[in-house]
């Protein structure tokens, strides 16, 4: 059993492997006692397929928590929407009576879920072990950027207990120590991606977008892949994942932070501590 | 499912017969509690860019019973962005997304949804992923050194609909 079990999802390691590559090197520098989750399907994805039938959405929530309760401890998913998924599920999982009903039809594929299964964010992670990350931070990154929280990682507030729903700061310590300003503005907006309208979710991500270069920012950083794919098809501003600007802080090659992957073309200029 | 002890009794009535539709009772008697102050919509971000989308107005077609007219794929629910800021500043705790989602599973449940919703439930079903991989991503993770991705499919007794 290791501490951590990793959960890449669907769309990071399909369309943006950048983040798990560097998601990847921060947990080797940080020597973290981690195993790939093996056997997991999709979450599934609290939106989408939530949209079609909710009972079967918590019933494989519940599969790939069970499955999971076997290999680690904790699950680390890399994504706001499996993250939304597996709390979700396994808050509601917490009631005897749902658990029953769920461990019926569980049964059938010869799985049973007790309960348990800490479930962690990738950026919460980050926040976690800051002291350690800033011992191994050997660049600053220099960067003017507007930190965008989402919605999948602070709702339900009972449940992600974010320091504040409106105006969210817990991850601004994770940029800032890589030497990241962040300007001021609301980081806590919605996207748009989880609408099946495209014009409500272009519209949206648009006005995050024009809100973080009127906030004086010149890159958005993000903790969620469908953040990633609204806010820079807007192709207005770069926008990096907060692991990888973590990652160019702690030293990782270029080929690992992935940058030649992004469609609004960006660097991340780190300015050495030792010849600064 | 989702709420404690709540059982769809309608669901069990003759197989292959379509049940008529009707809210989860536990569900509907916070859901009536609606005073369609409107809060909901003042907060809502599809609802300032759509001005045909209000979570108010969703809400009320369960107070009068309307709610059988929103299942369709042309239907306002789907404008919704899933951001749960209605069900978190709720006066009487409705939570109108949740009456999304359920009015979503309903239109999904008589074939009336949009029709990216049952690729996608294909897909998670036979590949385990929601995201089709292609031969160029897959050689864009090799460059970055990756693993291979090798997402399970799920146990497929656990689809509705495949429960024998």
């Amino acid at each position: 059993m290791s501490e951590f079990l990793l959960y890449t999802g669907c769309l990071i390691p399909a369309r943006f492997p950048q983040a798990e590559s560097s998601a990847r090197f921060i947990l080797e520098s940080l020597k973290t006692d981690v195993a790939d989750a093996e056997g997991l399907s999709c979450c599934p994805d609290p939106v989408m397929f939530r949209s079609a039938s909710e009972d079967d959405w918590l019933t494989i929530a519940a599969a790939n928590l069970a499955k999971a309760a076997t290999q680690g401890n904790k699950l680390l998913t890399l994504c706001s929407g499996c993250y939304e998924t597996f709390v979700d599920a396994r808050s509601r999982l917490e009631d005897a009576d749902v658990r029953a009903q769920v461990n019926r039809r569980l049964a059938k594929a010869g799985l049973h879920y007790n309960g348990g299964m800490e479930v962690v964010h990738f950026a919460r992670f980050l926040e976690q072990n800051i002291d350690a990350i800033k011992e191994r931070i050997k660049g600053e990154v220099l960067l003017r950027a507007a930190l965008f929280y989402g919605c999948h990682i602070l709702k339900p507030f009972r449940l992600m207990k974010p320091d504040s729903l409106r105006f969210p700061r817990f991850l601004h310590p994770v940029a800032e120590v890589c030497g990241v300003e962040l300007v001021e503005w609301d980081g806590s907006r919605c996207c748009g991606m989880g609408s099946f309208e495209a014009d409500v979710s272009r519209a949206l991500s648009e006005s995050v977008v024009q809100a973080a270069k009127e906030a004086g920012a010149e890159a958005v950083i993000v903790v969620c892949p469908f953040c990633f794919a609204g806010l820079e098809g807007v192709g207005q501003l770069p926008v990096l994942f907060l692991q990888q600007v973590v990652a160019a802080a702690m030293g990782a090659p270029k080929d690992v932070v992935g940058l030649a992957l992004h469609r609004v073309k960006t660097e991340i200029e780190v300015r050495d501590h030792v010849s600064a | 499912m989702a709420e404690s002890g709540e059982t769809d009794s309608a669901s069990k009535g003759e197989p292959g017969r379509k049940r008529q539709p009707s809210p989860p009772q536990q569900r509907l008697r916070r859901w009536l509690l609606c005073l369609q102050c409107a809060k909901c919509g003042g907060l809502c971000p599809a609802a300032r860019v759509n001005p045909h989308f209000s979570p108010r107005s969703i809400v009320l077609s369960l107070l009068d019973n309307s709610w059988t007219s929103l299942l369709n794929a042309d239907s306002p629910i789907w404008a919704c962005c899933v951001c749960m800021s209605c069900d978190e500043f709720c006066p009487q705790d409705v939570k109108p997304h949740e009456v999304v989602a359920w009015l979503r599973n309903e239109a999904f449940r008589n074939q009336k949804a949009p029709q990216k919703i049952s690729h996608l439930v294909a897909s998670v079903r036979s590949s385990g992923a929601s995201v089709a991989l292609s031969r160029a991503l897959l050689r864009r993770r090799q460059n970055l050194g990756l693993p291979q991705f090798s997402p399970a499919k799920p146990p497929p007794e656990l689809f509705s609909g495949n429960e024998s």
